[in-house]
């Protein structure tokens, strides 16, 4: 299902041979099993899957887009600029599906869960490990910003844990691309102990070192158990943070070269903090430990896990969830066609347009017509034969669409029945009919009708008063409203029905 | 920094010829391909660090013009865009960042590089073809969006005939690939307002079928960006002239009914900004009165329920539309079919009740 480029020394030849991958085709549940859910956010879900045809473990984020907040847009930017970056130190992106009104993203596997459940578990990391973690975030930093990117939420739970003990910077959910020409990003976006005083202020705009500064801020977290003033108000922080000075690290208990790396990267004054690709110079990350595994952590982490934390997280909304599903229908509009519209339409949006609608004999469905006020007639009872209910046209253009016949048969035209008597009824295309509560559905609803059509005060008044009446009666004798509206309507088939066949 | 390595170009313009004669080796099989691109990579990379500078040295702009003035020398911009898929992924990214830079870049109030891309209509049409390729689309398109930003450049894009394959490519391929080369497509004809009202009244009628058939695709992503790219088009002023053209065929009405019901608020609220514009006409044509009459009642019980709105902001303005859309279809005749004769349509004054 990748692309494979062809091997071909002249792209240009062979564009004919290249094949497309039509997204639209794939069915992302046949490629992928979904297993348990691993995190939500206001996005939507997120799910380990197994992709089936390589067996490789892949995170799956299920966004809803008819819920979201965020401009549909700017979820397509965000895509496309995930599918720009590769590195060994970023979760990569693998490929996006559309299914329904969802967006499948289909990102790399991290197994050992993120730093900061590294952290509920061990309380702090030591050094060794700090510096370990760090360096490979810088790493990240040094590729993002490399790609002129800023992350804009860099804290120890957006740096992610392979199973083998890879550390892959995550969640580019809200990063931003800085542009030549729109050099400062000005939109508030962080998490609040981690931000840097210019994000806060806003004042100039900001540019990749906010970064350098939240990386600061997460040495702190990860040597500490958490960040500066993380026992203060969210909101109150916000005040604090661009007014008091930069935070520093205390203690004998700290090394010097880990203090001197905190400090570089807390300079208030951006212009002042150094480049990632700086920082991996400095005495701290240059005295990593060569031979350093994260793995035994990572295990002790997960049986802790297994002791502490066995639930697993609930998904906002089931992977299962359609708006499309097929057990409804929408409403359907009355188009004399002539000619199918230009568009190929799913079958369940031509069953929609294409209703059975006859008041001719000639003509029998396709061409459609029904005001409220025309006929309608159970096609069924009378066209049992399929040949005869395909579509034919007054015209001579070709019918629209051939409606399956046993669709015909299963009661479908008592659909298009219930459909004319309200307009605007859903069609259930199950094959019990519902029963009629013929006072509402019915008499109450033909009086509403009336009463919307009455122009003046007057009438609208009568007919209150009307309505207001049969629901008394309907109550004094059950089974009234049923009696007289069945009365009205084969009456009104005898007087108005026989020219169609009835 | 950028001239550390051995046997190195001196100067931009060296740096320039020497890369486009290795691009073009990409044509003859027998080389080292992987050699190539390590060797095409880090002259990109040289080429960027003249153009941006890095962390020790600021851009100077007269390297930056000694570079621009080989580019405009050789055929280096068609011979990198001729080879990006035998690029390496990330050396890509920096032939965008050479165009973009070099687009911006301006003398007194000339653009040189505009100017030069006039001159070599066969880049342009390059980069037009270059979603055909999956792994150079979002380059390709990036590149196209950066012209576009120049007036006589999305000019002569628009009346490249390749625009066509656009609403294929947006269809097609890679998720990303798809809705990156709609977002092109539609800069293409909403960026320059009057260059592309001309273009869209000229090539109305197939555009209309194109833009149909996106809103009819089965992708949602698809369908929502194409009926949001229509409705913004038809409320643009200055295409009123295309409006017109549009809101008299019944197919498109009958379109825009459908999408209005759909079960999505979002692509229902979308179609009713297109659907209002068929309802506020006051030339309607006959067949579109007709269709909106044979469905009055339908439409007034459909409207008194709408309410897609998910945004609160909008409420006011959406509800004001909704009240005036209902309004006007209130006042449509009502119509009785004939017992005797169907085809003849009576209709009722609602005065005379």
């Amino acid at each position: 299902m990748n692309y494979q480029q062809k091997s071909n020394t002249s792209p240009r030849r062979n564009t004919e041979t290249i094949k497309y991958l039509d997204n639209s085709d794939n069915e992302p549940t046949d490629l992928f099993e979904i297993r348990e859910c691993i995190g939500k956010g206001n996005f939507g879900d997120v799910y380990k899957a197994i992709e089936l045809e390589t067996e490789r473990v892949v995170a799956v984020k299920v966004v809803n887009l008819e819920d979201t907040d965020d401009d549909i847009d700017v979820l397509v930017q965000e895509i496309s600029f995930l599918s720009q970056l590769r590195s060994r130190y970023i979760t990569n992106y693998y490929q996006t599906f559309v299914r329904d009104v969802y967006m499948w993203i289909v990102m790399e596997f991290c197994g050992g869960g993120s730093c900061a459940d590294l952290l509920k578990c061990h309380k702090f990391l030591n050094e060794d490990t700090v510096c370990y973690i760090i360096r490979d975030t810088l790493k990240g930093l040094e590729y993002l910003h490399g790609q002129r990117k800023v992350h804009r939420d860099i804290k120890a739970a957006n740096i992610l844990l392979t199973s083998t003990g890879q550390v892959k910077l995550a969640d580019f959910g809200v990063s931003g691309q800085i542009t030549a020409t729109h050099v400062k990003k000005d939109t508030f976006v962080g998490t609040p102990f981690w931000m840097a005083p210019e994000v806060i202020i806003r004042r100039s705009g900001y540019d990749e070192k906010v970064d350098i500064w939240s990386l600061g801020i997460t040495t702190i977290e990860l040597v500490t158990g958490s960040p500066p003033y993380s026992d203060h108000e969210p909101m109150k922080i916000l005040f604090d943070i661009p007014k008091n000075p930069a935070p520093i690290l205390t203690g004998d208990k700290f090394g010097e070269t880990l203090k001197e790396f905190v400090k570089f990267c807390l300079f208030k004054n951006p212009k002042h903090r150094p480049s990632a690709s700086t920082l991996l110079k400095t005495k701290f990350i240059k005295g990593c430990r060569r031979t350093f595994s994260l793995i035994p952590l990572i295990q002790e982490k997960n049986e802790w896990n297994a002791l502490h934390r066995p639930n697993l997280k609930r998904p906002r909304y089931s992977i299962d969830d359609k708006l499309y599903s097929k057990s409804e229908a929408s409403l359907r509009w009355s188009f004399t066609t002539k000619k199918a519209p230009l568009i190929n339409l799913n079958e369940e949006h031509n069953r929609c347009i294409y209703g059975l609608i006859s008041n001719n004999s000639t003509r029998v469905m396709g061409a459609l017509d029904s005001s409220p006020e025309s006929q309608v007639l159970p096609i069924s009872e009378k066209y049992p034969n399929s040949s005869e209910t395909a579509i034919t046209s007054t015209s001579t253009e070709p019918a629209p669409v051939n409606i399956p016949s046993d669709e015909i048969l299963n009661g479908e035209a008592l659909h298009v029945q219930e459909i004319n008597k309200s307009p605007t009824a859903i069609i259930h295309p199950q094959k019990n009919i519902e029963p009629i509560n013929y006072l509402n559905d019915v008499l109450v609803y033909a009086f509403k009708r009336v009463h919307h059509r009455a122009r003046s005060a007057d009438s609208k008044l009568a007919v209150n008063s009307l309505a207001k009446q049969f629901v008394v009666f309907e109550k004094d004798q059950p089974g009234i409203s049923e009696a007289l509206a069945e009365e009205i309507w084969l009456r009104m088939v005898q007087l108005r029905g026989h020219k169609s066949k009835f | 920094m950028a001239f550390l390595f051995k046997r190195n170009p001196k100067t931009p313009s060296e740096l320039i010829r020497t890369l486009n004669e290795q691009v073009i080796k990409f044509d003859h099989s027998n080389n080292d391909k992987r050699k190539l691109q390590d060797e095409i990579s880090r002259y990109l990379n040289s080429i960027k660090i003249i153009l941006h500078g890095d962390e020790d040295n600021d851009p100077q702009p007269d390297l930056i013009a000694q570079l621009a003035q080989e580019v405009y020398q050789t055929d280096i911009l068609y011979n990198l865009i001729l080879n990006l898929s035998n690029l390496e992924f990330d050396s890509r990214k920096d032939v965008q960042t050479l165009f973009s830079t070099l687009l911006r870049r301006q003398i007194g109030n000339r653009s040189p590089t505009v100017d030069y891309l006039i001159s070599k209509p066969k880049i342009l049409n390059l980069l037009m073809k270059g979603p055909e390729i999956p792994n150079i689309t979002l380059i390709t398109n990036s590149i196209l969006r950066d012209c576009i930003k120049l007036k006589q450049l999305n000019k002569i894009l628009l009346d490249d005939i390749t625009i066509w394959k656009f609403f294929q490519f947006a269809q097609t391929g890679t998720f990303e690939n798809m809705t990156d080369s709609f977002q092109t497509l539609n800069e293409l004809i909403t960026t320059h307002k009057k260059i592309s009202s001309q273009w869209l009244l000229i090539n109305s009628k197939e555009f209309i079928i194109k833009i149909n058939k996106l809103i009819g695709s089965n992708n949602y992503v698809t369908k929502r960006q194409s009926i949001k790219l229509l409705s913004q088009l038809l409320l643009t002023r200055f295409n009123t002239q295309f409006m017109l053209i549009y809101v008299n065929d019944p197919e498109n009405l009958k379109l825009i009914m459908i999408l209005l019901s759909d079960k999505s608020k979002n692509l229902q609220l979308e179609s009713f900004n297109v659907f209002k514009i068929f309802v506020a006409n006051p030339k309607k044509s006959k067949l579109i009165s007709e269709i909106l009459i044979k469905n009055r009642d339908k439409l007034l019980n459909f409207l008194e329920k709408f309410n897609p709105i998910i945004d609160r902001k909008d409420d006011n303005l959406f509800n004001d539309e909704k009240e005036f859309v209902v309004q006007q279809i209130n006042d449509l005749p009502r119509l009785i079919i004939s017992n005797n004769n169907p085809n003849n349509i009576v209709n009722i004054n609602n005065n005379q009740q």
